[in-house]
């Protein structure tokens, strides 16, 4: 997951708390060792290796794809989990270098959610085209793990895997869980910790946050996330710095929290539209360009 | 009294100037604040209207007044 | 967005359902029914705000036939998702009993008019004389509310009215507090500013002159501004400490227009000349506290432990500890036992009683001093207090029950002159209070 994961139980004994987080663990690895891009037995890899032929997916993964087709189609296109071979062309470490229009220009044609052939339960990869999953693999284990744990015990849990969490209601005596985001400073560096956090008071539900506190690109004074846009293969421009939304499970948080950033300037915007309780940090005030 | 007072403000100033300085550090990680979310560890207590009417208590029977803050609503008892 | 807004939540509600599904599966139909719409109905959002209710009922008691006070509060208290408050606070204070009036004993009885001027009372031989007419119900209103300003700071604000049939107040307040280091620290400021209007009985009377019939006017007006500046550091995991710098300035009407001083001859010590004469406080108070609060949690018990210190231009000087011991008795039960030491001396223009023409010139009905009161909370006395709270854990809230016995003694006054010397002039005050208190949230 890359990120540390933590289970908060209340009203537990020892024995339980350890089968519990024994649960969260072998979920969270579970998932990650069949959706992991960094990983060469991962089922993705599976999938990148059969040179464009027909794969048959398992029920869950053909159920991710589904999800995946479903937020394509919802986004206009924005939303495009094929967009992952851009990464070649952009280093998010705050570096100035923008890459050459004809790099960009050579790794389009192979995005493209459209360009896969997905006739469920087949899965086809052109040749040189990827599947990433990482904006959704997380919250899906989230809300996964949390399933799991309420089936092993009634105790109030909270699963939190890195800053994307889901409870299972409230706290034993109908409390609240107290969860704060941190809002990133402007002047914060990598490694300095935040200053400002919102403190509120979760029943039900999940939490999301999408942003790019340390992956993120400056170019000519402008600041872009690392949400590339899968039709001009660059960054996403004016998009807030980070974004929590709050909703019945981790997976639709996320979403909502991916898309909303994927509109840019609109995003704050968006999210109101959209009627999601949602948090917004430094929302971008600078004029857009075109391009 | 005056050596008191003096006292008193130096000890006030130390605890304000050191965190910024930076001589000390003070403080906790945001991970490291389960003893002191609690409410018995509000400085205005668990039950902040208790607070309140201890200071209309000493306020209509002492001269001296002021402290934790100021409520809201004065009386005409002193 | 092709589709409208409510349209794309649902369409991704139900989207996550479909993969979420077999996940849920054999507690689907479980968690489907216990989370009843929220599931399924996409444009349902987790719930962020807490609500809190607070109530308190205080009885106070004091010895030997004077102040008995029932004052029963209620507040309720909501914080939104964005971390806003609104406050909202109703008081209710009953008053009866007998309170001093400022006038010296005598070794005979005394007789006295009420400010009303509508009947006497009478004082037995020896006894320090009290105004038994003390009646009043006072009814107090107090709105709050709080706010985030940026990312680091906090605005709160104020309104408050008080009313009684003889005295009304106003205040506002504004403060604002600033969180640095990871909110380990944090700068506060505040303003409150008081507006009060006083309608005595019986008239405003002109200080530091004999008491009679005639009054100068029907009402006067007070008014206070105080500013606050502190400073709240979180030292470590288990203690918290605060300083609070306040200043504030009092002007207009700062006199008691219920309470007088006796005019006693020098060598007899009895009762002389205009006999009663009307106290008279500065138009002006100018006061400085500094207030210093730790809360140290131990392995299990909590630790309040607090000192004022306080100064104003009356030449009040105070020293106050408190000292708060909660100890947990498990199951969420506690006792708190606490000790609170308060030592004040008296004010610059105290004065038990007006010596005959040294003090006041009854010829003359004047006196060279400016200002002069007998009233108790100005003079220099120790006020100690030892109370026990007993708490209560229930499913959801807190409730207490906290015992307090309260003694103010004063010292006796020297250079008592002739018949004054045998006799008690200053008696213990000693109060009891019971208080009950109840905290939940929901």
């Amino acid at each position: 997951m890359a990120s540390p994961c933590e289970v908060l139980l209340e009203g537990a004994d020892g024995h339980m708390a350890r089968h519990l987080s024994g649960l969260a663990q072998a979920e969270a690895l579970r998932i990650e060792a069949r959706y992991s891009r960094y990983r060469s037995d991962s089922l993705v890899a599976q999938w990148h290796a059969s040179q464009g032929q027909p794969v048959e997916l398992d029920g869950e993964s053909a159920r991710l794809l589904d999800i995946a087709e479903r937020c394509h189609a919802l986004s206009a296109g924005l939303f495009d989990i094929t967009s992952g071979v851009l990464r070649a062309a952009w280093r998010f470490d705050g570096s100035q270098q923008a890459p050459e229009p004809a790099q960009i220009a050579a790794l389009l044609p192979r995005v493209g959610f459209d360009k896969l052939r997905w006739q469920p339960p087949w899965l086809s990869v052109p040749q040189g085209m990827e599947v990433d999953l990482g904006g959704l693999a997380k919250e899906y284990a989230v809300d996964r793990t949390l399933a799991l744990l309420r089936q092993a015990c009634a105790c109030p849990v909270l699963v939190n895997f890195g800053g994307d969490l889901a409870v299972s209601g409230p706290r034993a005596d109908g409390e609240p869980w107290q969860v704060g985001i941190a809002a990133a400073s402007p002047a914060a560096a990598p490694g300095v910790a935040d200053t400002a956090t919102t403190v509120l008071a979760l029943r039900s539900g999940a939490l999301a946050t999408s942003g790019d506190a340390h992956r993120h690109f400056t170019h000519a004074g402008r600041r872009y996330s690392h949400i590339l846009n899968p039709r001009t293969g660059w960054p996403v421009e004016g998009a807030p710095r980070a974004v929590t939304v709050a909703a019945p499970t981790c997976t639709e948080a996320g979403l909502l929290a991916t898309l909303a950033l994927l509109q840019g300037h609109h995003a704050q915007a968006w999210l109101q539209a959209q009627g999601a309780t949602h948090w917004v940090s430094e929302p971008v005030t600078e004029e857009s360009t075109t391009g | 009294m005056n050596l008191f007072r003096r006292l008193a403000l130096a000890a006030g100033a130390c605890l304000l100037l050191a965190p910024i300085s930076g001589c000390v550090t003070w403080g906790v990680q945001p991970w490291e604040r389960d003893l002191l979310a609690k409410p018995a560890m509000q400085l205005s207590g668990s039950m902040p209207l208790e607070g309140a009417i201890d200071d209309h208590i000493y306020f209509s029977k002492e001269a001296a007044t002021g402290g934790r803050g100021y409520g809201g609503g004065g009386c005409g008892c002193n | 967005m092709q589709l409208t807004s409510g349209s794309l939540r649902a369409a991704l509600g139900s989207a996550v359902s479909a993969l979420l599904v077999p996940a849920l599966a054999p507690a689907a139909a479980q968690a489907q029914t216990q989370a009843g719409p929220k599931a399924t109905d996409a444009a349902t959002s987790p719930d962020t705000t807490t609500w809190q209710a607070e109530g308190a009922v205080l009885l106070y008691k004091e010895g030997a036939g004077r102040v008995t006070a029932l004052e029963p509060v209620v507040s309720l208290r909501r914080v939104d998702g964005n971390e806003r408050a609104w406050g909202l606070k109703l008081t209710l204070d009953a008053l009866t009993g007998a309170s001093p009036n400022g006038a010296v004993a005598q070794p005979g009885v005394q007789t006295f008019t009420t400010p009303s001027g509508k009947s006497t009372y009478s004082t037995p031989a020896g006894r320090m004389p009290l105004d038994p007419t003390f009646r009043d119900t006072r009814l107090a209103l107090a709105a709050t509310h709080e706010r985030p300003v940026g990312a680091a700071a906090r605005a709160s604000f104020g309104l408050g009215v008080s009313a009684e049939h003889d005295f009304a107040s106003v205040t506002a307040s504004a403060a604002l507090a600033y969180d640095l280091a990871q909110k380990n620290t944090t700068l506060s400021l505040g303003v409150a500013l008081e507006a009060d209007r006083i309608q005595p009985e019986g008239g405003v009377p002109q200080g530091l002159q004999a008491a009679g019939p005639a009054r100068a006017s029907g009402t006067a007006t007070r008014q206070v501004a105080d500013l606050l500046l502190g400073v709240t550091q979180v030292m470590n995991r288990r203690w918290v400490t605060q300083l609070n710098l306040g200043l504030g300035r009092g002007t207009g009407h700062q006199s008691d227009p219920y309470k007088v001083l006796s005019v006693v001859d020098g060598t007899s010590g009895l009762l002389t000349g205009d006999r009663l004469v009307h106290e008279q406080r500065p138009e002006q108070r100018t006061r400085v506290s500094l207030f210093w609060q730790n809360k140290v949690h131990l392995t299990d018990d909590v630790v309040d432990a607090s000192y004022r210190y306080y100064s104003d231009n009356w030449g009040v000087r105070a020293h106050t500890l408190d000292l708060r011991w909660r100890s947990e008795l498990g199951s969420g039960w506690y006792l708190e036992p606490r000790v609170r030491l308060h030592r004040q001396s008296a004010a610059d223009f105290y004065r038990p009683w007006l010596l005959e023409s040294t003090e006041w010139d009854s010829a003359v009905h004047r006196t060279a001093l400016t200002a002069a009161s007998a009233d108790p909370r100005l003079a220099a006395f120790t006020g100690r207090t030892l109370g026990l709270k007993l708490g209560l854990p229930l499913r959801r809230g807190e409730f207490a029950v906290r015992l307090e016995a309260y003694r103010q003694q004063q010292r006796q006054p020297a250079f008592a002159p002739g018949a004054l010397r045998g006799l008690e002039l200053a008696p213990a005050l000693t109060a009891a209070t019971v208080f009950v208190g109840y905290v939940r949230p929901f």
